[in-house]
C-alpha cells in the first residue's frame, strides 16, 4: 500500500483504509500534450457516496472513465475491488466490469430498443436470462425502483431527460453493481428533476447498498449526495472533505467555484 | 508518419479481430437479424436497378449485334455480362451506398452518444454483437443478392427482347444458361462475398471508430460509402485477374 500520497491542503484527510473498495494512486493521463489527470489519488469507501467536482475540462469524466477501462491511463495504480484494472485481460475486466454500474451523462440508452429491451439486454447478455416471464419480473422491479414502470414499452426518444437519466440508472442496477458511477447525473436538467436525480442516487445507496462515485459540477447535487467531496483541479485532486469543509475553503480556485 | 503508422495497425487489428471473432464468438440470434436487415435494405433498390440494367443492357447491346447478324446471340452475351461482372457490381455498388452509409451512420453515432461505451462498461461485448455481426451478414448476403440481381437482371433482359423479338422464355433462359459456365457462376458468388466482407469491414471500421460528434457520424457515413466503393473495383480487377487466370489452366 502506497503511503506516500501528497495532499496540497491541511483540510485533505487522506482515507487510506482497508475498505477502500476503489483506490487509485499517482493517476496521471494524457491526450498528446494536453495533461488531462495529473497525479490523482482517491480511496472510495465501501457504501460511500463519494462526490469530484470541478470545472469542465478538469478531466472527472476521464478519471472514472480509467476506473472502468474505458480509457487506459498512462501511470497509476488503479484497484477496483482488489483487481488492478490497468493490468487485468478483456475477460478479467469483463467480469469486473458487471459489478460497477456506470451512469453516463447523455444516458446513453440504446436507442433502437424500447426501455423493456434496454433493461434486458445486459440480463441475456451476462447473465443469459431468456425466461420472459423472470425477465419481465426484473425489468419491472428495477423499473419501479427509479418510479417508471409505465415507460416499459417506449422508446428512449419518447422520454424526456430526467426519465432517460433515471432508465439509465435501472439499466445498471438490473445487474446488483457495487460500485455506481454517476457521470454528470443531473447536468441539463430542471432544478426540480435534479433533485429527483439526488434523491434517487441516494435511495440506491441506500437499497442496494452500494458504493458511488458521482462526478458533478452541480453544487445542490453535491451537497444532497455527497459523504465526502474531492475538488478536482487542473487535473490533481486539491482538496477533500465535506461539502461545508470545501465552501469554506480559502483556496482561490475553489472559492470561486463555490462562490460562483 | 507515426499517425498513419498507428492507423494502419489499428486497421489491421480491427480486420485480425473480427476474423479472428468470426470462428470465436457466434452471435446466432443476433447474426439472423442483420441478415435480415442487410437483405431487406437492399432487396427492392437492388430488383429496381437490376431489372433497368438488364432492359438498358440488352437495348443498347441490341444494334451492335444485329449490324453483324449475329442477334441470337444476345441472351448469350446479356448472361455473360450480367453473372461475370455487371449483377456483382451493380450490387456491390449499390450496398456500398446503402448499407455502408447505414452501417457507417449507426455505429457513429452509438459511439458519440456513448451507447457503445454503455455496452462496453456492462460488460456486453459490443464489439461481437455490434460489429462481427454486421460483418458477417454483409458477407453471407452479398452473394445472396447478387444471384437475386443477376436473375432479376435476366429477367429484364428478356423482357427487352420479347417485346422487341417475340421470343419465347424457354428459348430464352435456354440460351442465356447454355453460355455459362460453373467457374462464371462461383467466381461471381466468391467476389460477392468479398464485396460484402469490403462493405462490412469499412463501414463497422469507420462507425466504430467515429469521434467529434455528429460532424464526426457523417464523416463516418460518408467514408464508409467512398471506401467501400473503391474496394469494390480494386476487388473486381484482382478477381478479374484470378479467374482469367484459372480460364488459362
Amino acid at each position: 500500500m502506497n503511503m506516500n500520497v501528497k495532499f496540497p491542503d491541511p483540510l485533505v484527510k487522506p482515507a487510506i483504509d482497508t475498505d477502500a473498495v476503489v483506490r487509485i494512486r499517482h493517476l496521471k493521463k494524457s491526450f498528446g500534450e494536453k495533461k488531462v489527470l495529473n497525479d490523482v489519488s482517491l480511496d472510495l469507501h465501501e457504501r460511500e457516496n463519494l462526490v469530484i467536482i470541478g470545472k469542465s475540462g478538469t478531466g472527472k469524466s476521464v478519471l472514472i472513465k480509467c476506473l472502468v477501462g474505458l480509457i487506459p491511463s498512462d501511470a497509476g495504480e488503479i484497484e477496483v475491488l482488489g483487481k488492478n484494472v490497468p493490468q487485468l485481460n478483456e475477460d478479467e475486466l469483463n467480469e469486473l466490469r458487471l459489478q460497477i454500474g456506470f451512469s453516463f451523462q447523455g444516458s446513453a440508452l440504446y436507442d433502437s430498443m424500447t426501455v423493456r429491451e434496454n433493461l434486458e439486454f445486459p440480463l441475456k447478455r451476462n447473465k443469459g436470462l431468456f425466461d420472459p416471464h423472470e425477465l419481465n419480473h426484473v425489468v419491472m422491479e428495477a423499473l419501479e425502483d427509479v418510479g417508471l414502470a409505465g415507460a416499459v414499452d417506449k422508446f428512449p426518444s419518447e422520454l424526456s431527460g430526467g426519465m432517460k437519466k433515471r432508465i439509465g440508472i435501472a439499466r445498471t442496477l438490473i445487474l446488483k453493481p457495487k460500485i455506481m458511477l454517476y457521470d454528470e447525473p443531473t447536468a441539463g436538467l430542471d432544478p426540480i428533476t435534479s433533485a429527483e436525480i439526488n434523491e434517487l442516487i441516494n435511495e440506491v445507496r441506500h437499497k442496494h447498498h452500494t458504493s458511488s462515485i458521482i462526478i458533478t459540477h452541480d453544487l445542490s447535487c453535491a451537497r444532497t449526495t455527497g459523504d465526502r467531496l474531492i475538488a478536482l483541479v487542473n487535473g490533481v485532486n486539491k482538496l477533500e472533505g465535506t461539502f461545508e469543509e470545501l465552501k469554506a475553503s480559502k483556496d482561490p480556485d475553489i472559492e470561486a467555484f463555490f462562490n460562483y | 508518419m507515426k499517425k498513419v503508422i498507428t492507423e494502419l495497425a489499428s486497421i489491421a487489428r480491427f480486420v485480425g479481430t473480427t476474423i479472428y471473432n468470426f470462428f470465436t464468438s457466434f452471435e446466432g440470434r443476433e447474426l439472423a437479424r442483420q441478415c435480415y436487415v442487410v437483405g431487406y435494405r437492399s432487396f427492392f433498390l437492388i430488383s429496381f436497378t437490376a431489372f433497368i440494367a438488364g432492359v438498358v443492357f440488352t437495348k443498347q447491346s441490341r444494334p451492335s449485334l444485329a449490324s453483324f447478324g449475329a442477334e441470337s446471340w444476345l441472351p448469350s452475351l446479356v448472361s455473360q455480362a450480367v453473372i461475370r461482372s455487371l449483377g456483382p457490381l451493380i450490387t456491390g455498388l449499390i450496398c456500398a451506398g446503402k448499407l455502408g452509409s447505414n452501417i457507417g451512420a449507426e455505429l457513429g453515432s452509438m459511439r458519440v452518444s456513448e451507447q457503445i461505451d454503455a455496452m462496453e462498461v456492462s460488460g456486453t461485448r459490443p464489439f461481437s454483437y455490434l460489429v462481427v455481426t454486421r460483418v458477417l451478414a454483409t458477407t453471407l448476403m452479398l452473394p445472396l443478392l447478387v444471384v437475386y440481381a443477376d436473375i432479376i437482371a435476366l429477367v429484364g433482359s428478356f423482357f427487352m427482347v420479347s417485346m422487341i423479338n417475340n421470343t419465347g422464355i424457354t428459348l430464352f433462359f435456354n440460351e442465356a444458361i447454355a453460355s455459362i459456365t460453373y467457374v462464371d457462376v462461383f467466381s461471381s458468388i466468391i467476389k460477392s462475398a468479398f464485396f460484402g466482407l469490403a462493405i462490412g469491414l469499412v463501414a463497422c471500421y469507420a462507425g466504430y471508430h467515429t469521434s467529434g460528434g455528429t460532424a464526426g457520424v457523417g464523416r463516418a457515413a460518408n467514408t464508409s460509402v467512398v471506401v467501400s466503393m473503391i474496394f469494390i473495383f480494386v476487388i473486381d480487377l484482382i478477381s478479374l485477374q484470378f479467374i482469367n487466370l484459372f480460364r488459362q489452366l
